[in-house]
């Protein structure tokens, strides 16, 4: 199964690694294991002969005599000699344990005939009789309950507790990285199913992986996606070739109707019905047209190479603002235009013009004799504004909401499906706010 | 003057055949590709009139027939396709026009028309209708040599008028021709209207000797004045 192989290849890995990684550990212990020695005899043991030495001089203070300890020497110092203190080995004679059972028993370290190794740890102290020199001694013993035995059990504790640091560290960091290799091809996957667009010409493609699971779940997501991108392609090409498909019959009935109406045999309120006829056709095959429009855009976006140039939107707005000239003035509509600071943009510049054109259309369209339209380029983005029928509910969703409109011919919901599928394409954000009694449609290509 | 037209859906190509007829062309239909190749190679044409999807081909590939023949007809394409890539690959190929489905057989006669008026140059390029002149390339218009100042909208009526002079062109192909994709935008008939108002104050001031006269109930059409 491809899962044990992998995870036997990660563990073997694993393994190596520990076989570097504990003689590391295990010197790093030994080295320790010394300082805490060290340690102990530098710093806890030391401490003990400073807080036995501070005990006399405190008994010194209250009894102005020094108490008679076998471990402890006083001896009075010139006056004027300066104070000192200082710890370390010493070998000194010491009265064989024999002859003096009662204070020094069963010793056996021995480095001469009646040389003991004794630590030592000097120190002055400053009394109303004058500068005593306080000494504390201790004969090393070797035997349990000594200071070797607590300095081993020190040094040995400190150890355990740091290898099981290190070892729990290390675990936690194995841990992680398995956790991390086990999941890199799921994210990895993940993120490439939420870039998948169903519109893109490629189908999805996801990183193969040894995990049985992961490999089987991404089955089933490409099995879904395929099956959805083929029957999304299905009805994209199905949309275009009906949209086509439709010209030809609208042709036909428009072609008959005129010939109809060429004839002057017609009364009046038949002519009347076959304009009505002929209004409808024109009607109709301009919304094919749209819808044409939308199937092309879609599949411009399907094919994923977009031609992109560098301009300047206020060209495409001044060619548009040209060509509906004698619209807006026929109108009445007052025409605003500002200018701030545009910067160029690397963008289609056929698909510009039909957002643009569509925009503009929309604004003179929908507005009323004697409107308004604001035209606003900013630097990364445009805005056109135009007074209208004032929305029936405050909601800024002007996608949704026209779509539902029906005295419009079709074309505004169709317009700004095109307005929309533009900006999908491009990949320009599109906003719409009503505001001071003007609709506005704010596109900028800053996502 | 003869047109070839390659249409292959029998109803369409009977109605526009019937009235191109009416305006005096005699008409030649193709109904297939091969059709289409046979006429071509057996016959003389002065306009092809070329639908793009056929039985058999593309209307594309008729093109090096008709560059073969002697007469070098103008093309007129008519087709669904509307994508601008279409359009400009039947111009690169030698098509004289390219006209969307569906469209108003008026729209149809004036772009055959004007083919033919560019294929046999009559008067330079201009169309001349009493002492009324249209110049077709810089769209100048111009009353006894003085030119008229007029809108884009106004200029193309009086040219969709001109080109229809004496013949009754109703308010829809006008309004139509006028107002293409923007015909839903305003109350086509009133801008129609308007302009057409404006035209005659201007053609009067200027003392043009035609006149745009209202048929009622039908349209509009170009003729001389009565009386004076």
């Amino acid at each position: 199964m491809a899962t044990n192989q992998y995870n036997k290849r990660f563990i073997t890995k694993i393994r190596k690694e520990y076989a570097i990684v504990l003689p590391v550990m295990l010197v790093l212990i030994i080295l320790f294991n010394n300082l805490a020695i060290d340690f102990y005899y530098k710093v806890i043991y030391w401490n003990r002969f400073r807080s036995a030495a501070a005990e006399v001089a405190d008994y010194a203070r209250e009894h102005h005599s020094f108490p008679n300890h076998p471990e402890v020497t006083v001896k009075k110092l010139a006056p004027g000699t300066k104070s000192y203190t200082y710890y370390g080995y010493n070998f000194r004679e010491i009265p064989d344990p024999a002859h003096e059972p009662g204070v020094f028993s069963r010793l056996f370290l021995r480095d001469h005939l009646h040389n003991r190794r004794v630590k030592e740890y000097v120190t002055t102290v400053a009394l109303p009789e004058g500068l005593f020199e306080i000494r504390v001694a201790k004969i090393e013993l070797n035997e349990p309950g000594g200071p070797e035995r607590e300095a081993v059990l020190f040094a040995v504790a400190c150890s355990l507790v740091l290898f099981l640091l290190l070892n729990w560290g290390f675990f936690q960091f194995n841990l992680r990285r398995v956790s991390y290799n086990l999941w890199r091809p799921f994210y990895k996957n993940l993120r490439r199913v939420n870039s998948y667009h169903i519109r893109s010409a490629k189908p999805l493609q996801l990183v193969e992986t040894n995990i049985r699971e992961f490999e089987l779940f991404n089955h089933a997501i490409l099995d879904f996606t395929n099956k959805t991108q083929a029957a999304y392609n299905q009805l994209r090409e199905f949309t275009e070739n009906t949209a086509h498909e439709l010209q030809t019959p609208l042709s036909i009935l428009l072609a008959k109707v005129e010939l109809i109406l060429k004839k002057n045999d017609l009364d009046a309120a038949n002519r009347k019905e076959l304009l009505e006829i002929k209004k409808t056709i024109v009607r109709l095959s301009g919304i094919q047209k749209g819808l044409n429009l939308l199937s092309r855009i879609r599949s411009i976006q399907y094919g994923g190479n977009v031609e992109k140039k560098t301009m300047l939107i206020t060209g495409v707005i001044h060619d548009s603002v040209e060509t509906y000239e004698e619209l807006i003035e026929y109108k009445g509509i007052t025409l605003e235009t500002l200018e701030d600071d545009p910067e160029p943009v690397a963008t289609n510049e056929e698909l510009v013009r039909i957002l643009v054109d569509n925009l503009l259309r929309n604004a003179v369209q929908h507005n009323h004799t004697d409107g308004k339209i604001r035209i606003a380029v900013q630097p990364r983005g445009f805005e056109i504004a135009n007074t209208g029928a004032v929305p029936e509910s405050p909601g800024d969703n002007l996608f949704a909401r026209y779509h539902t409109r029906s005295q419009d011919n079709g074309r505004l919901g169709l317009g700004l499906a095109i307005v929309e599928a533009i900006c999908d394409t491009l990949d320009f954000s599109c906003q719409y706010y009503y505001r001071d009694n003007l609709h506005c449609i704010r596109i900028s290509w800053e996502r | 003057m003869k047109i070839l037209l390659v249409e292959d859906e029998k109803l369409l190509s009977d109605s526009i055949r019937s009235a191109l007829v009416q305006e005096g062309f005699s008409v030649d239909t193709a109904l297939s590709f091969r059709e289409a190749r046979d006429k071509l190679v057996d016959k003389i044409y002065d306009v092809v009139v070329l639908d793009l999807n056929l039985p058999g081909g593309l209307g594309f590939d008729l093109f090096g027939y008709i560059r073969d023949m002697e007469s070098h007809p103008g093309v007129l394409i008519i087709s669904v396709r509307d994508s601008l890539d279409d359009k400009l690959r039947g111009l690169n190929l030698g098509a004289d026009d390219y006209l969307v489905k569906p469209f108003h057989l008026d729209e149809l006669t004036a772009r055959i028309r004007s083919i033919i008026r560019r294929r046999y140059p009559t008067d330079a390029d201009e169309l001349v209708f009493y002492n009324l002149s249209y110049d077709m390339t810089s769209g100048q218009v111009k009353v006894n040599g003085t030119e008229m100042h007029l809108t884009h909208s106004q200029s193309q009526i009086l040219y969709y008028l001109l080109i229809n002079k004496n013949r009754t062109v109703s308010k829809e192909s006008l309004s139509d021709y006028v107002l293409k994709d923007d015909i839903d935008m305003v109350d086509s008939f009133d801008y129609i209207y308007t302009h057409i108002k404006n035209l005659r104050q201007k053609l009067r001031k200027e003392g043009s000797e035609v006149s745009i006269v209202t048929v009622y109930g039908m349209g509009y059409s170009l003729k001389k004045m009565d009386g004076n």
